[in-house]
């Protein structure tokens, strides 16, 4: 994951760089008892390549309005983690609506492995890509299992009955998660964090090889945001999923992501690996802050000093 | 991963793996309360007899063994002939008890049509509570009420020559409405805050007109009609109304049922739902098509039965959770329950003189969130 460099200097196309080859071959279903099984179904493994996501040349606004997020060129590189920085405002959710499709850009493309995203099917584009919004709420009486259960609903035909195919898809993300033992426990009873995990739960039962995490980390404890960064960096190593992730944090966005791009004003300021991008300029033009860069071992380290105003 | 192994054991799922105890709870007291309440009133009327006749007469096996006696009652002379000689069944006519004929004759349909427009209103708002994510909505928020009752003032007071054609005229008014709603509410898209609030704006407008109608109303007869129809009644009703309800309800709640896991879905977030492949307008738009549907074929039968929409599915709610699969069902059993009570006071609370149905339901929903809204604080809150 060293040679993610996304940038394409000047303006020529560079290939993204090729998915990160997940460890083992993928053995086929049956042999699961002793492998563990846990592996996605349709896993990019299988074909090699994971799906990138780019942007090319698009405007997106809501309504008439003037254009909320003006970007030439993005890249979400196959197979790593890009996370998406910058402060309220910025954009960055803008972006995660257009590259799902939700919000159709008023000119230029969003492309999901080559392919325009408003061109998918809707049920098509679920099997792929995943989503963990902010938006979501589940009736207090819902059980763990009920929840990440839905996560199948773009796999199933309207009148099928859960195949065992799909339970075990269900099973694999309880325990990647970590939640088996509130599997039955209904929602409401649960604390923020593990609401949170047992969401991450459901968009991963979907197994897509592609996911998008709105602020998934914001309003939790310490532990459950790593438990939740956590399970989603495994899902990327054992099986090249691509990830794009919405963060607040500037400190864990560099420590956790391969990529970063920094948004300010709806325009990329900056985007590329953690070390370079994070640098005491950007935090003062983007972020409004003034602070001291310096190297830990795992990545940028960073030491807020004051805000300033420009 | 650790727990691999345990679920290596295939899972037993039967297809009604889904049904739990408080359900079968729920479906048993329902019938239970449908069966009481449907006893008393077919005990009552011009002719009264016992509790115990009337059971004898519920029961009479010779409308049990004869076939040809249901299928004429439920299907119409015809039909219910031309049916029974196509199973084979004789189509003989059998000699019944006076006590006999009179109960099921003339006190059923009362009975059985008042557990039809139960059940009809109580899905539909079960569905509509989903699809407007707001467990307070009832059949009647996307203005389905308001049209009905207009079209129903219309006809009684302007259009006097399509009288014949009521209930169907108040169905369809319902839809028309609607669909009204649904055009105010679409801007590349509807979301359940603009659907409610085209709905208060359709339902305040043809309540206007149908109040300004009643000053045209030169008869106190028309009045009377009106307001049987605008409240809701059952007083009256006959096999044709049995007839009418049954096939649509035969539709409509076997629709919703099946439309359970997507109003599940839908319950997570539009953006949610959106994200998991489902085509949210067009959902949303069918089952609110099933629901209008279930509401109208209780207003072609018995006017605008209030509250039973509003308070079934909530107390469902509470007893089985808001999984849709066991809500629907619960519904299904518990609309029934509510109505047929509800009628049995209507029937017996001013006697001789009866109540709309309508009345009594309303009666006992004021009361049911006064309860609500004491044991629950955060009930009401924004």
């Amino acid at each position: 994951m060293s040679d993610g460099d996304p940038r394409g200097d000047g303006g020529e196309t560079v290939e993204p760089p090729a998915a990160t080859e997940t460890a083992e071959p993928t053995t086929e279903r049956g042999s699961e008892a002793e492998s563990g099984g846990d592996r996605t179904a349709g896993t990019p493994a299988e074909t090699s390549d994971s799906p990138h996501l780019s942007v090319r040349d698009v405007a997106l606004s809501y309504g008439d309005g003037e254009p909320v997020v003006e970007a030439e060129r993005l890249e979400v590189p196959a197979g790593e983690i890009t996370a998406l920085i910058g402060p309220n405002g910025s954009g960055k959710s803008t972006l995660l609506k257009a590259i799902d499709a939700e919000l159709s850009p008023d000119r230029g493309a969003v492309t999901f492995d080559g392919r325009d995203v408003e061109e998918f099917g809707t049920t098509e584009l679920a099997r792929r890509l995943g989503l963990l919004s902010q938006e979501h709420d589940s009736p207090g009486s819902t059980t763990v299992r009920e929840l990440v259960t839905h996560g199948r609903y773009p796999h199933r035909g309207f009148f099928e009955r859960l195949t065992e195919t799909d339970h075990r898809a269900v099973d694999r993300a309880i325990e990647r998660v970590g939640v088996e033992h509130l599997a039955d426990r209904p929602m409401g009873d649960l604390s923020g964090g593990q609401g949170q995990l047992a969401w991450l739960a459901m968009v991963l039962a979907q197994e897509t090889d592609a996911l998008l995490l709105d602020e998934p980390t914001t309003f939790l404890d310490l532990h459950h945001q790593l438990r939740v960064l956590d399970a989603v960096r495994e899902l990327n190593e054992e099986h090249g999923v691509t990830v794009c992730v919405v963060l607040h944090d500037i400190g864990q966005a560099a420590r956790f992501a391969d990529n970063l791009i920094a948004l300010r004003d709806g325009e990329p300021y900056e985007w590329g690996p953690p070390d370079e991008v994070i640098t005491e300029r950007l935090l003062r033009d983007v972020f409004g802050v003034e602070a001291e860069v310096g190297f830990g071992p795992d990545g940028p380290r960073i030491t807020p000093r004051r805000a300033v105003d420009d | 991963m650790a727990g691999e192994t345990r679920e290596s054991v295939p899972r037993v799922e039967g297809p009604l793996s889904w049904v739990d105890a408080s359900l079968v709870t729920v479906v048993v007291a329902s019938t239970a309360v449908v069966v009481a309440s449907g006893l008393v009133q077919v005990s009552f009327g011009a002719f009264t007899m016992s509790i115990g006749a009337a059971w004898a007469a519920v029961f009479d096996p010779l409308v049990w063994t004869n076939p040809q006696v249901l299928l004429r009652l439920f299907l119409g002379e015809g039909i219910g002939n031309a049916v029974a000689s196509a199973l084979g069944v004789s189509t003989a006519a059998v000699d019944l008890p006076k006590e006999t004929l009179i109960v099921w004759q003339i006190r059923m349909p009362r009975v059985i049509v008042g557990a039809l427009v139960g059940a009809n209103l109580a899905v539909s708002g079960a569905v509509f509570q989903a699809v407007t994510r707001n467990e307070l909505a009832s059949p009647f928020i996307l203005g389905v009420s308001a049209g009905a009752g207009l079209a129903i003032l219309l006809t009684l007071i302007v259009f006097t020559g399509l009288a014949a054609l009521l209930p169907l005229v108040a169905a369809g008014g319902g839809a028309v409405a609607f669909l009204i709603v649904y055009a105010i509410a679409w801007k590349g898209g509807t979301n359940p805050v603009r659907l409610v609030l085209a709905g208060v704006i359709v339902s305040a407008v043809f309540g206007s007109i149908q109040t300004a109608l009643f000053f045209f109303a030169d008869d106190l007869g028309v009045v009377q009609s009106a307001i049987a129809w605008t409240t809701g009644s059952l007083t009256g009703v006959d096999w044709e109304q049995v007839r009418t309800a049954l096939p649509w309800t035969f539709v409509a709640l076997p629709l919703a049922l099946v439309g359970s896991r997507q109003l599940n879905v839908l319950l997570l977030g539009e953006r949610t739902a959106k994200s998991l492949g489902m085509s949210v307008e067009r959902v949303r738009f069918a089952l609110s098509a099933v629901a209008v549907l279930a509401a109208g074929t209780a207003i072609a039968v018995a006017g605008v039965v209030g509250f039973v929409g509003l308070i079934v599915p909530h107390m469902a709610r509470q007893l089985v959770g808001s999984d849709y699969k066991r809500l629907v069902v619960a519904c299904v059993f518990a609309g029934p329950a509510l109505v047929t009570l509800a009628d049995v006071g209507a029937r017996l609370a001013l006697s001789p003189a009866q109540l709309p149905v309508g009345i009594v339901t309303g009666l006992i929903g004021g009361p049911y969130f006064l309860y609500l809204m004491r044991k629950r604080d955060g009930l009401g809150d924004l």
